[in-house]
């Protein structure tokens, strides 16, 4: 009886329950960046955040725990006192490297800040996407500390994305790899522009160069400040690969952004930049420097 | 509708999903396909007791995805439902309680929510095409996402026998 009860019913509320899912898509499809779903979205992001953290550390236990075991499985005669101090000195000196490297990072971007003239505020990223349809990273600064959405934001070595949508007290970025990511760029050794798009397969593509344009693995890309959404002037990457000859015109460049392998831990959120140059910021692809300064236009 | 028991089995189920889902899953992803505990504990919760569709489950856990990540709200929560009603219904009828049935059905609906998402993706994201979406997001995710829905199952499967057994009286081995 309850059990036909249950057959009967549960068409309807699946069918009631596909109804209200439609409407929230269209919605929010709808809806601006700042609508109430998107607002709600961005606000959960900052408040999941802080539970990211204990998956970082669990990660980094499981490493260490295939560590120990790799010990653990080794002769134990040769583990002797002089091992145990060794490991000692090994964890001071991981520990070491980490503010190291932190202070490296942070070096990096006062550099980059000092290079554009940014005038930005750091932030420290809280957290990544949950899911792999999105390339986002969540920074723990938002609309009080006067962040919008737009705003582009800088790794240690370039961009790395722009600011999606802003809660009060953090934000969500997305990244250039993202596909729905699209930056107007400008090649710095001839001025070709184009657009840097993100892609489903993890790349950037630099698209929309004119047919003629001679593009060289190597050649620096910035970003060409068209259209307002970025900064001009800010390294983006390096083309690595052309496929195909100029005059093609499914010819393929592919751009390999300069902080992709970096992982990012601190950022900086820019409110504005001169400075059109690229060069010196760390990567050794940046060739000479391009002194066109120009406004930037705000986010 | 869902008893109170069967609801606290696939409730806390989907909570320790969501919590993996935010916590674990983005330390684990393979280059750019992250795994779906969320889907996974749907599809698993399913095909235990496919006489009671957790479509309630199905789609608080695909609004929770929906917020939590970046995509379209309700496109998860949609797929899922569907996923979950269609799974039901044909599982109800040719499963035959072997494991190549269940292991089949695992992959088909994990395959389905992530090739529906992806249609959804494509068609609300200007920028993403649905071959795209298929080959670089929908085909690796599923993989990653069977996998994940061949251990939740039986940890389902298991809750469910228990759940049953102790509202018939039977002693739980």
């Amino acid at each position: 009886m309850n059990n036909n009860r249950t057959l009967r019913l549960g068409p309807i509320i699946c069918a009631l329950l596909v109804v209200v899912c439609v409407f929230v898509v269209v919605v929010y499809q709808r809806e601006g960046a700042g609508g109430p779903i998107h607002s709600l979205q961005s606000a959960v992001a900052g408040l999941i955040a802080p539970l990211q953290g204990p998956g970082e550390a669990a990660t980094s236990a499981v490493d260490d725990l295939g560590e120990a075991q790799a010990d653990a499985t080794a002769d134990a005669e040769t583990l002797s006192a002089l091992k145990a101090q060794n490991a000692e000195l090994r964890n001071l000196l991981a520990q070491a490297e980490e503010y190291r490297l932190k202070a490296q990072d942070l070096e990096a971007l006062l550099n980059l800040k000092d290079i554009y003239e940014i005038e930005g505020m750091g932030a420290h990223v809280i957290g990544k996407s949950t899911d792999s349809w999105n390339q986002t990273i969540t920074l723990d600064i938002g609309e009080t500390s006067g962040v919008k959405p737009g705003l582009t934001v800088m790794g240690s070595y370039g961009v790395v994305g722009q600011v999606a949508t802003v809660s009060d007290k953090s934000c969500t970025v997305r990244l250039l790899t993202d596909p729905q990511s699209g930056v107007a760029a400008l090649i710095q050794s001839n001025r070709a522009e184009g657009i840097v798009r993100g892609s489903l397969d993890g790349m950037l593509y630099l698209e929309n160069v004119a047919a003629d344009v001679v593009v060289e693995a190597g050649d620096v890309v910035l970003t060409s400040g068209l259209g307002g959404s970025y900064q001009r002037g800010l390294l983006i990457g390096s083309v690595v690969k052309v496929e195909g000859r100029p005059g093609d015109a499914t010819r393929t460049i592919v751009v390999s952004p300069n902080d992709i392998t970096h992982g990012y831990e601190d950022v900086i959120v820019v409110f504005e930049a001169s400075g059109d140059t690229g060069s010196s910021t760390g990567s050794d692809n940046s060739q000479g420097s391009d002194n066109d300064s120009s406004e930037g236009s705000e986010g | 509708m869902e008893s109170r028991r069967l609801w606290a089995v696939r409730g806390g189920g989907a909570l320790v999903a969501l919590l993996l889902q935010i916590a674990v899953a983005p330390f684990i992803s393979l280059g750019l396909t992250t795994p779906n505990f969320l889907v996974a504990w749907c599809v698993a919760t399913a095909m235990a007791d496919p006489s009671d569709p957790p479509y309630l489950t199905a789609f608080l856990l695909g609004i929770a995805f929906d917020i939590t990540g970046g995509g379209p709200v309700g496109a998860m929560a949609f797929c899922l439902l569907v996923v979950t009603f269609a799974v039901t219904r044909v599982y109800m009828v040719v499963s035959n309680d072997t494991v190549f049935m269940t292991v089949a059905f695992a992959a088909l609906a994990v395959f389905a929510t992530e090739l529906l998402y992806g249609i959804i993706v494509a068609a609300v994201v200007p920028d993403i095409s649905v071959g795209g979406a298929l080959l670089y997001r929908s085909l690796p995710n599923s993989l990653y996402n069977f996998v994940v829905a061949l251990l939740l199952y039986p940890v389902a499967a298991f809750l469910h026998h228990r759940l049953v057994a102790q509202s018939a009286g039977m002693p739980v081995l």
